[in-house]
């Protein structure tokens, strides 16, 4: 790979450790995906954010290239926090988890980082435009930038995102150049009416299991598909596969047609997806089909305030049941939102608790005890059982009102 | 004996009994890195531990923080001794590579394989993997 004078002095050395270190792996990094050089990016967004998934050595690493001197050098946010943000006493992380959560957050601030502590970003914190070369890790930012933004980014991954940050570059692999972003997979959707919402998630989940990286592009969407319809179904793309970019023709900005979503590449694969598939899928995100539930955890990806309103607006003045309990997760930008709406103070009232700046895969909530997780989110649906250790039952937003009403889901 | 020749990623040479599956898989949700067990549900291999084996799988998925939690086998000597993918995702190749510069371990890695190694090697058989010259010998 290419070095310029300047890179090869910061590989010396020369500019100090942390920027030697960083160039050594991104170096590394970009030979093993054969680049020929490093580019500038606009900005960067880091995954080692929670203890829960950084563990020690991701607390060491973190402080380590803190103390090595380590600065970020272009706009760097961050993923949400391992814990509640407002008061995680509450929520009843362990004291020993805090202890490790706080150091982790020291040592990135210590860096420069920008403390978003969300999974969003692009809602309003961090948003990048159409073609603007990004070095995002959370994959389902990567697969929303690239898919709704056009913005381009490769899937980065825990610390080699804090080396980009470093150096403000990253390697020309992948995303990064026009020939790689064609589609390979043509995916007809035969549902000739808009998604429910709960279809998005599922829509997700399918194509990431069936494309695994492959890029898909996905024909025949209708209707008024909202921000949040793309949020979840890129999440749960990115999350039961590696789907870092879907041409939705008509939405993507490089796919205002089949042809330009698939330029010179030939239509090789086809995928028919019916309604009927989308059931399937359905029964698949789910662990247990219906019982008593004892938690219903919405916002994965994070809920936004047009989320939180329309959880309001089903709960229609009713209480959450005793026996369940209900949270909703949000970044500080939509909490602040529905504060001053009004909307915080009667959510509450009627038991519902709005965790700040996490989510249920990344913060403890085995204290707890939950048995059943219900939620709309198709990411969720992938990781609960391994990181939440409950059952999952994946439903749309409307039914987990229900059931949070309820205490009890039934089919 | 039988010789496989892929794409060297990252250095070393081990030899160790091998752990196969034809699924794509992920480190975040995909292993307890305590103990180096795997605790995905949803995948061929839930139960079983890939600590010191040569993990053989086509191709990784799911979250990106995947670097993170093979850091953290290396630190708690629970990480699989190689691995050997039909092609590498950079968050895999990072999280050697990073348990490299950390630790100063080295997790050999082979990709782009000449030979489908799915129906030549089983689980249990003992294989040698040169992540240098990028050969696979069973």
């Amino acid at each position: 790979m290419y070095l310029t004078d300047e890179e090869k002095q910061i590989l010396d050395g020369q500019k100090g450790e942390a920027p030697q270190l960083a160039m050594e792996i991104l170096k590394k990094i970009g030979e093993i995906n054969g680049a020929k050089r490093l580019i500038p990016i606009k900005s960067v967004h880091l995954v080692l954010h929670a203890y829960k998934s950084a563990f020690d050595a991701g607390v060491d690493a973190a402080e380590k290239i803190a103390e090595m001197g380590g600065r970020f050098t272009v706009p760097t946010t961050i993923d949400p926090y391992g814990m509640d943000a407002e008061n995680w006493r509450a929520a009843r992380t362990p004291e020993s988890y805090a202890v490790q959560q706080i150091r982790l957050a020291n040592a990135v601030m210590k860096m420069g980082v920008i403390p978003v502590w969300t999974c969003t970003p692009y809602y309003g914190f961090n948003l990048p435009k159409f073609g603007d070369h990004i070095a995002w890790s959370e994959s389902s930012a990567v697969a929303y930038a690239n898919t709704v933004l056009g913005a381009r980014t490769n899937r980065q991954t825990a610390i080699v995102d804090i080396c980009c940050g470093i150096l403000g570059k990253t390697p020309e692999t992948g995303m990064h150049l026009k020939e790689n972003r064609y589609g390979e997979v043509l995916i007809q959707l035969k549902i000739d009416r808009e998604f429910k919402s709960w279809e998005y998630s599922a829509l997700g989940y399918l194509l990431g299991k069936k494309l695994g990286s492959k890029i898909g592009v996905v024909n025949g969407m209708k209707g008024n598909v909202k921000n949040e319809n793309l949020k979840s179904l890129c999440a749960a793309a990115a999350a039961s596969g590696s789907v870092t970019l879907l041409h939705i023709v008509g939405i993507t900005p490089e796919a205002r047609s089949i042809e330009e979503a698939f330029g010179n590449n030939e239509i090789k694969e086809e995928l028919i997806i019916t309604e009927e598939d989308l059931l399937n899928t359905r029964d698949d995100m789910c662990t247990v089909k219906e019982g008593k539930v004892d938690f219903v955890a919405l916002g994965c990806p994070q809920y936004t305030i047009n989320e939180i309103v329309r959880v309001y607006e089903l709960l229609n003045g009713r209480k959450v049941h005793p026996e369940t309990a209900f949270w909703i997760y949000a970044n500080s930008y939509a909490i602040d939102l529905a504060e001053k709406m009004g909307i915080r103070k009667k959510l509450e009232d009627a038991g519902v608790v709005i965790r700040a700046e996490t989510c249920m895969i990344i913060s403890p909530i085995s204290e707890w005890g939950f048995k059943t997780l219900m939620t709309d989110s198709g990411k969720c649906s992938y990781y609960g059982p391994a990181e939440c250790g409950t059952e999952i039952i994946f439903a749309s937003v409307e039914e987990c009102v229900e059931a949070a009403v309820s205490g009890r889901y039934v089919r | 004996m039988k010789k496989i020749i892929g794409r060297g990623i990252l250095d070393g040479k081990v030899k160790a009994e091998a752990i196969v599956s034809s699924q794509p898989f992920g480190f975040f949700g995909g292993v307890d890195p305590s103990t180096g067990v795997i605790i995905d549900r949803r995948h061929e291999l839930f139960g079983q531990s890939i600590k010191g084996k040569v993990f053989i799988y086509p191709q990784g998925r799911g979250s990106t923080v995947g670097a993170a939690i093979m850091l953290e086998l290396a630190r708690t000597g629970c990480a699989p001794a190689a691995i050997v993918n039909m092609e590498i995702e950079t968050i895999t190749a990072a999280g050697g590579l990073l348990a490299k510069k950390f630790y100063g371990l080295d997790i050999p890695m082979v990709d782009q394989l000449q030979e489908d190694p799915f129906n030549l090697i089983k689980t249990g058989d003992i294989v040698e993997v040169n992540g240098t010259t990028g050969e696979i010998i069973f």
